[in-house]
């Protein structure tokens, strides 16, 4: 793309982590949450694709990347709920902070979704350059 | 056949319109909003879906995970 798309992409990218990393970590304080910072957490990688293309972006960002976090993350979420087994239930609140256990969680699905979303976007993009 | 149509989104609506959209009082609607003291956090929202609904939130990214998957099975090997 042209050369104004590229550099407003790489300005705003790196804004729009530490957006997403704010709306996952305050998600219990304020609006958002791990879901919604996850997406904001997967379009800062999706700008970067559309404006400079699949094959510059590989490199920086690796296909491998997305899915060792996407596997890694889901099993953090189950571990985490796992881990509330050993304080009487399931998903129990056993952190002695504010919030408790809902700062982990949604900082682990964020993510998770992030990572999703960007996997599912390189797949697509793959199959579509193969052609 | 756009009589029909028009006919069935009339349909639609004026059922759609005949519900009642009253507030039910009752049930876990009382109970989350007497109750959301117990978690901690001034947030409701943030309360009920990751406080009272984890499970279903776990879920949420366990149908998320099946989908990328989904996605790596079908697209995701050597091109032909």
């Amino acid at each position: 793309m042209s050369t104004v798309v590229r550099s407003t992409t790489k300005m705003i990218s790196p804004f729009l982590v530490t957006y997403a990393a704010y709306i996952m970590l305050y998600g219990h304080l304020s609006p958002g949450g791990g879901f919604q910072g996850g997406v904001i957490l997967a379009v800062a990688v999706i700008l970067l694709i559309t404006s400079h293309g699949y094959k510059k972006v590989r490199k920086r960002f690796k296909f491998n990347w997305a899915s060792l976090i996407e596997s890694s993350a889901g099993a953090m979420l189950v571990l985490l709920g796992i881990a509330g087994i050993a304080f009487g239930a399931f998903y129990s609140n056993f952190l002695p902070m504010e919030g408790g256990v809902i700062v982990p969680f949604n900082v682990i699905v964020g993510l998770e979704v992030g990572a999703a979303f960007t996997f599912v976007f390189y797949i697509l993009l793959r199959w579509v350059e193969s052609d | 056949m756009r009589v029909i149509a028009l006919l069935l989104t009339l349909a639609l609506g004026a059922f759609l319109l005949g519900l009642s959209y009253s507030p039910s009082y009752g049930g876990s609607y009382t109970y989350y909003v007497t109750n959301w003291g117990e978690i901690g956090i001034p947030n409701l929202v943030s309360a009920i879906l990751a406080g009272w609904r984890a499970y279903d939130s776990l879920g949420e990214a366990s149908l998320l995970f099946t989908a990328v998957i989904g996605f790596y099975l079908l697209l995701g090997g050597k091109k032909k």
